[in-house]
Protein backbone atom coordinates (compact mmCIF):
# COMPACT_ATOMS: atom_id res chain seq x y z
CA UNK A 1 0.00 0.00 0.00
CA UNK A 2 2.74 2.23 0.71
CA UNK A 3 4.36 1.70 -2.35
CA UNK A 4 1.45 2.50 -4.50
CA UNK A 5 2.18 5.19 -6.32
CA UNK A 6 -0.10 8.73 -6.24
CA UNK A 7 -1.69 9.73 -9.08
CA UNK A 8 -0.10 13.28 -10.65
CA UNK A 9 -1.76 15.80 -9.55
CA UNK A 10 -2.45 17.06 -12.97
CA UNK A 11 -3.50 13.42 -14.47
CA UNK A 12 -5.97 13.95 -11.31
CA UNK A 13 -7.69 17.06 -11.96
CA UNK A 14 -8.08 16.57 -15.43
CA UNK A 15 -9.71 13.20 -14.79
CA UNK A 16 -11.79 15.10 -12.21
CA UNK A 17 -12.52 17.74 -14.70
CA UNK A 18 -14.06 15.62 -17.40
CA UNK A 19 -16.18 13.47 -15.15
CA UNK A 20 -18.16 16.92 -13.81
CA UNK A 21 -19.22 17.74 -17.26
CA UNK A 22 -21.80 15.26 -18.51
CA UNK A 23 -24.27 15.32 -21.82
CA UNK A 24 -27.51 16.45 -20.23
CA UNK A 25 -30.96 16.28 -21.59
CA UNK A 26 -30.66 19.85 -23.43
CA UNK A 27 -27.11 18.09 -24.51
CA UNK A 28 -28.46 14.82 -25.49
CA UNK A 29 -30.99 16.51 -27.55
CA UNK A 30 -28.47 19.03 -29.22
CA UNK A 31 -26.32 15.72 -30.52
CA UNK A 32 -29.14 14.17 -31.66
CA UNK A 33 -30.05 17.57 -34.06
CA UNK A 34 -26.06 17.14 -34.69
CA UNK A 35 -25.84 13.74 -35.84
CA UNK A 36 -28.84 14.54 -37.87
CA UNK A 37 -27.64 17.36 -40.04
CA UNK A 38 -23.93 16.00 -39.59
CA UNK A 39 -25.89 12.42 -41.94
CA UNK A 40 -27.60 14.59 -44.04
CA UNK A 41 -23.95 16.82 -44.94
CA UNK A 42 -22.71 13.75 -45.86
CA UNK A 43 -25.16 12.09 -47.35
CA UNK A 44 -25.78 14.84 -49.57
CA UNK A 45 -22.59 15.15 -50.72
CA UNK A 46 -22.05 11.24 -51.41
CA UNK A 47 -24.85 11.25 -54.02
CA UNK A 48 -23.48 15.18 -55.34
CA UNK A 49 -19.97 13.26 -55.75
CA UNK A 50 -21.99 10.71 -57.66
CA UNK A 51 -23.81 12.80 -59.91
CA UNK A 52 -20.37 15.16 -60.76
CA UNK A 53 -18.03 12.10 -61.53
CA UNK A 54 -21.20 10.64 -63.71
CA UNK A 55 -21.66 13.82 -65.45
CA UNK A 56 -17.90 13.97 -65.75
CA UNK A 57 -17.17 10.83 -67.04
CA UNK A 58 -20.69 10.81 -69.66
CA UNK A 59 -21.47 14.29 -70.11
CA UNK A 60 -21.47 15.91 -73.45
CA UNK A 61 -17.66 17.81 -73.72
CA UNK A 62 -18.74 21.72 -74.18
CA UNK A 63 -17.42 23.03 -77.28
CA UNK A 64 -17.93 26.14 -79.07
CA UNK A 65 -19.35 25.37 -82.73
CA UNK A 66 -15.73 26.45 -83.99
CA UNK A 67 -13.70 23.52 -82.05
CA UNK A 68 -14.03 20.26 -83.59
CA UNK A 69 -15.59 17.99 -80.79
CA UNK A 70 -12.92 15.67 -81.57
CA UNK A 71 -9.95 18.21 -81.16
CA UNK A 72 -7.00 17.98 -78.82
CA UNK A 73 -8.21 21.21 -76.50
CA UNK A 74 -11.43 19.46 -76.14
CA UNK A 75 -10.32 16.06 -75.33
CA UNK A 76 -7.69 17.66 -72.91
CA UNK A 77 -10.19 19.52 -71.43
CA UNK A 78 -12.16 16.41 -70.90
CA UNK A 79 -9.33 14.48 -69.25
CA UNK A 80 -8.86 17.12 -66.74
CA UNK A 81 -12.48 17.65 -65.91
CA UNK A 82 -12.46 13.73 -65.28
CA UNK A 83 -9.30 14.21 -63.16
CA UNK A 84 -10.50 17.07 -61.27
CA UNK A 85 -14.08 15.12 -60.20
CA UNK A 86 -11.67 12.03 -59.25
CA UNK A 87 -9.70 14.08 -57.01
CA UNK A 88 -13.15 15.96 -55.92
CA UNK A 89 -14.65 12.20 -54.98
CA UNK A 90 -11.56 11.02 -53.14
CA UNK A 91 -10.66 13.90 -51.50
CA UNK A 92 -14.71 14.92 -50.18
CA UNK A 93 -14.99 11.14 -49.78
CA UNK A 94 -12.42 10.91 -47.15
CA UNK A 95 -13.88 14.02 -45.05
CA UNK A 96 -16.83 13.06 -45.55
CA UNK A 97 -16.61 9.38 -44.83
CA UNK A 98 -15.79 10.60 -41.12
CA UNK A 99 -18.12 13.20 -40.69
CA UNK A 100 -20.68 10.10 -41.47
CA UNK A 101 -18.55 8.10 -38.83
CA UNK A 102 -19.68 10.74 -36.47
CA UNK A 103 -22.88 11.09 -37.23
CA UNK A 104 -23.77 7.18 -36.81
CA UNK A 105 -21.10 7.30 -33.74
CA UNK A 106 -23.25 9.67 -31.49
CA UNK A 107 -26.51 8.59 -33.16
CA UNK A 108 -25.95 5.47 -31.73
CA UNK A 109 -24.45 6.56 -28.68
CA UNK A 110 -27.05 8.69 -27.72
CA UNK A 111 -30.08 6.08 -28.35
CA UNK A 112 -27.69 3.51 -25.99
CA UNK A 113 -26.51 5.91 -23.63
CA UNK A 114 -23.03 4.52 -24.54
CA UNK A 115 -20.14 7.04 -23.50
CA UNK A 116 -17.95 5.38 -25.28
CA UNK A 117 -19.74 5.27 -28.58
CA UNK A 118 -20.24 8.97 -28.56
CA UNK A 119 -16.61 9.43 -27.63
CA UNK A 120 -15.57 7.47 -31.21
CA UNK A 121 -18.06 9.70 -33.00
CA UNK A 122 -15.94 12.57 -31.16
CA UNK A 123 -12.96 11.29 -32.75
CA UNK A 124 -14.07 10.66 -36.11
CA UNK A 125 -15.34 14.62 -35.41
CA UNK A 126 -11.88 15.24 -34.28
CA UNK A 127 -10.03 13.24 -37.99
CA UNK A 128 -13.03 15.09 -39.73
CA UNK A 129 -11.54 18.56 -38.48
CA UNK A 130 -8.01 17.70 -39.15
CA UNK A 131 -8.36 16.88 -42.45
CA UNK A 132 -9.95 20.42 -43.33
CA UNK A 133 -7.52 21.79 -41.33
CA UNK A 134 -4.30 19.87 -43.26
CA UNK A 135 -6.11 20.57 -46.78
CA UNK A 136 -6.39 24.17 -45.43
CA UNK A 137 -2.31 24.80 -44.71
CA UNK A 138 -1.49 22.83 -48.17
CA UNK A 139 -3.59 25.14 -49.53
CA UNK A 140 -2.63 28.16 -48.16
CA UNK A 141 1.19 27.07 -48.60
CA UNK A 142 0.40 26.33 -52.41
CA UNK A 143 -1.34 30.19 -52.77
CA UNK A 144 2.08 31.43 -50.94
CA UNK A 145 4.64 30.09 -53.78
CA UNK A 146 2.10 30.88 -56.33
CA UNK A 147 2.39 34.41 -55.03
CA UNK A 148 5.72 34.48 -54.05
CA UNK A 149 6.70 33.18 -58.57
CA UNK A 150 4.43 35.96 -59.45
CA UNK A 151 6.43 38.61 -57.36
CA UNK A 152 9.57 36.77 -58.17
CA UNK A 153 8.52 37.02 -62.29
CA UNK A 154 7.78 40.87 -61.62
CA UNK A 155 10.95 41.68 -60.26
CA UNK A 156 12.32 40.31 -62.77
CA UNK A 157 11.19 42.24 -65.49
CA UNK B 1 -37.36 14.18 -1.28
CA UNK B 2 -38.78 13.80 -4.77
CA UNK B 3 -36.76 16.65 -5.63
CA UNK B 4 -33.79 14.34 -4.80
CA UNK B 5 -35.44 11.65 -6.44
CA UNK B 6 -36.13 13.35 -9.54
CA UNK B 7 -32.05 14.91 -9.64
CA UNK B 8 -31.28 10.95 -9.44
CA UNK B 9 -33.38 9.53 -11.95
CA UNK B 10 -31.99 12.90 -14.16
CA UNK B 11 -28.58 11.96 -13.57
CA UNK B 12 -29.03 8.55 -14.63
CA UNK B 13 -30.36 9.63 -17.89
CA UNK B 14 -27.08 11.60 -18.09
CA UNK B 15 -23.76 10.67 -19.62
CA UNK B 16 -20.54 11.89 -18.56
CA UNK B 17 -18.03 13.02 -20.34
CA UNK B 18 -14.66 10.71 -19.92
CA UNK B 19 -11.04 11.46 -19.80
CA UNK B 20 -10.49 9.94 -23.34
CA UNK B 21 -13.59 11.89 -24.93
CA UNK B 22 -12.73 15.47 -23.34
CA UNK B 23 -8.93 14.88 -24.63
CA UNK B 24 -10.91 13.94 -28.36
CA UNK B 25 -12.79 17.28 -27.93
CA UNK B 26 -10.16 19.44 -26.98
CA UNK B 27 -8.21 18.59 -30.08
CA UNK B 28 -11.47 18.78 -31.96
CA UNK B 29 -11.99 22.22 -30.54
CA UNK B 30 -7.88 23.10 -31.63
CA UNK B 31 -8.52 22.34 -35.27
CA UNK B 32 -12.18 24.02 -35.44
CA UNK B 33 -10.35 27.19 -34.04
CA UNK B 34 -7.78 27.67 -36.79
CA UNK B 35 -10.27 26.57 -39.15
CA UNK B 36 -13.03 29.19 -38.07
CA UNK B 37 -9.91 31.62 -37.52
CA UNK B 38 -8.62 31.07 -41.55
CA UNK B 39 -11.73 31.21 -42.61
CA UNK B 40 -12.59 34.55 -40.82
CA UNK B 41 -9.28 36.22 -42.30
CA UNK B 42 -9.92 34.49 -46.16
CA UNK B 43 -13.78 35.70 -46.29
CA UNK B 44 -12.83 39.34 -44.85
CA UNK B 45 -10.03 39.39 -47.69
CA UNK B 46 -12.87 38.03 -50.12
CA UNK B 47 -15.48 40.49 -49.00
CA UNK B 48 -12.74 43.81 -49.47
CA UNK B 49 -11.73 42.24 -52.77
CA UNK B 50 -15.60 42.07 -53.58
CA UNK B 51 -16.78 45.78 -52.18
CA UNK B 52 -13.33 47.25 -53.59
CA UNK B 53 -13.94 45.69 -57.35
CA UNK B 54 -17.77 46.69 -57.45
CA UNK B 55 -17.24 49.76 -57.38
CA UNK B 56 -14.79 49.83 -60.36
CA UNK B 57 -16.73 47.35 -62.29
CA UNK B 58 -20.09 49.15 -61.70
CA UNK B 59 -18.70 52.44 -62.76
CA UNK B 60 -17.02 50.36 -65.86
CA UNK B 61 -20.81 48.65 -66.78
CA UNK B 62 -22.52 51.89 -66.40
CA UNK B 63 -20.08 53.75 -69.03
CA UNK B 64 -20.49 50.92 -71.34
CA UNK B 65 -24.39 49.88 -70.71
CA UNK B 66 -25.90 52.83 -68.98
CA UNK B 67 -28.17 52.11 -65.91
CA UNK B 68 -29.25 48.84 -66.42
CA UNK B 69 -25.74 47.26 -66.71
CA UNK B 70 -25.25 49.10 -63.58
CA UNK B 71 -28.35 47.22 -61.67
CA UNK B 72 -27.59 44.03 -62.62
CA UNK B 73 -24.08 44.36 -61.28
CA UNK B 74 -25.74 45.37 -58.10
CA UNK B 75 -27.76 42.44 -58.03
CA UNK B 76 -24.61 40.44 -58.83
CA UNK B 77 -22.88 42.10 -55.89
CA UNK B 78 -25.84 41.93 -53.29
CA UNK B 79 -26.42 37.84 -54.20
CA UNK B 80 -22.07 37.64 -53.26
CA UNK B 81 -22.51 39.63 -50.29
CA UNK B 82 -25.27 37.57 -48.98
CA UNK B 83 -23.50 34.57 -49.63
CA UNK B 84 -20.72 36.11 -48.01
CA UNK B 85 -22.49 37.30 -44.70
CA UNK B 86 -24.00 33.15 -44.62
CA UNK B 87 -20.72 32.15 -44.95
CA UNK B 88 -19.15 34.21 -41.91
CA UNK B 89 -21.84 33.52 -39.58
CA UNK B 90 -21.15 29.63 -40.53
CA UNK B 91 -17.32 30.21 -39.61
CA UNK B 92 -18.15 32.37 -36.64
CA UNK B 93 -20.56 29.54 -35.64
CA UNK B 94 -17.52 27.13 -35.86
CA UNK B 95 -15.56 29.86 -34.13
CA UNK B 96 -17.99 30.00 -30.98
CA UNK B 97 -17.66 26.03 -30.81
CA UNK B 98 -14.30 26.34 -29.96
CA UNK B 99 -14.42 28.80 -27.41
CA UNK B 100 -17.52 27.70 -25.37
CA UNK B 101 -16.56 23.88 -25.88
CA UNK B 102 -13.42 24.60 -24.50
CA UNK B 103 -14.24 27.13 -21.76
CA UNK B 104 -16.66 24.22 -20.63
CA UNK B 105 -14.13 22.28 -20.25
CA UNK B 106 -11.39 24.42 -18.55
CA UNK B 107 -13.93 25.45 -16.06
CA UNK B 108 -16.28 22.85 -16.04
CA UNK B 109 -19.02 24.76 -17.00
CA UNK B 110 -22.09 22.40 -18.11
CA UNK B 111 -23.69 25.93 -19.92
CA UNK B 112 -20.86 27.05 -21.64
CA UNK B 113 -20.42 22.93 -22.84
CA UNK B 114 -24.60 22.85 -23.94
CA UNK B 115 -23.51 26.19 -25.33
CA UNK B 116 -20.54 25.28 -27.75
CA UNK B 117 -22.40 22.11 -28.80
CA UNK B 118 -25.56 24.09 -29.76
CA UNK B 119 -22.78 26.47 -31.87
CA UNK B 120 -21.98 23.32 -33.75
CA UNK B 121 -25.54 22.29 -34.31
CA UNK B 122 -26.22 25.58 -35.88
CA UNK B 123 -23.20 25.28 -38.21
CA UNK B 124 -24.38 21.78 -39.11
CA UNK B 125 -27.65 23.01 -39.74
CA UNK B 126 -26.72 25.22 -42.49
CA UNK B 127 -24.38 23.31 -43.96
CA UNK B 128 -26.65 21.13 -44.36
CA UNK B 129 -28.76 23.24 -46.14
CA UNK B 130 -25.94 24.61 -48.27
CA UNK B 131 -25.23 20.61 -49.08
CA UNK B 132 -29.08 20.46 -50.19
CA UNK B 133 -28.90 23.31 -52.29
CA UNK B 134 -25.26 21.97 -53.33
CA UNK B 135 -27.09 18.65 -54.55
CA UNK B 136 -29.93 19.55 -56.20
CA UNK B 137 -27.54 22.26 -58.54
CA UNK B 138 -25.12 19.08 -58.97
CA UNK B 139 -27.97 17.11 -60.15
CA UNK B 140 -29.46 19.92 -62.07
CA UNK B 141 -26.37 20.34 -63.88
CA UNK B 142 -25.09 16.89 -64.60
CA UNK B 143 -28.88 16.23 -66.35
CA UNK B 144 -28.28 18.88 -68.48
CA UNK B 145 -24.54 17.44 -69.10
CA UNK B 146 -26.01 14.66 -69.68
CA UNK B 147 -29.05 15.72 -72.33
Amino acid sequence: MENQIPPSSETGTDLDNFFNLSFDMVGLDTLRQLSLWAKIISVCAFIGYAFSLAGALFGHPRSSGFIDEQSSAVTGSRISNILGAFLVVIVGGAINYFLYRFAVGIDRGVSSMDALKVNEGFNSLRIYFKILGIILIIVLAILVIAILIELAGLAGR
Amino acid sequence: MDNTKSQQQTELLEMHLDYDGGNTLQETVRWSKFLAIVGMIGLGIYLLVVLVGASFIGALVQQTYGLEGAGLVGLVIAVIIFVLAVLIFVVVMLYRFSVFTRRGIDTQDQVSFNRGLKSLKTYFLINGIIGILYLLLTIFSTVIALI
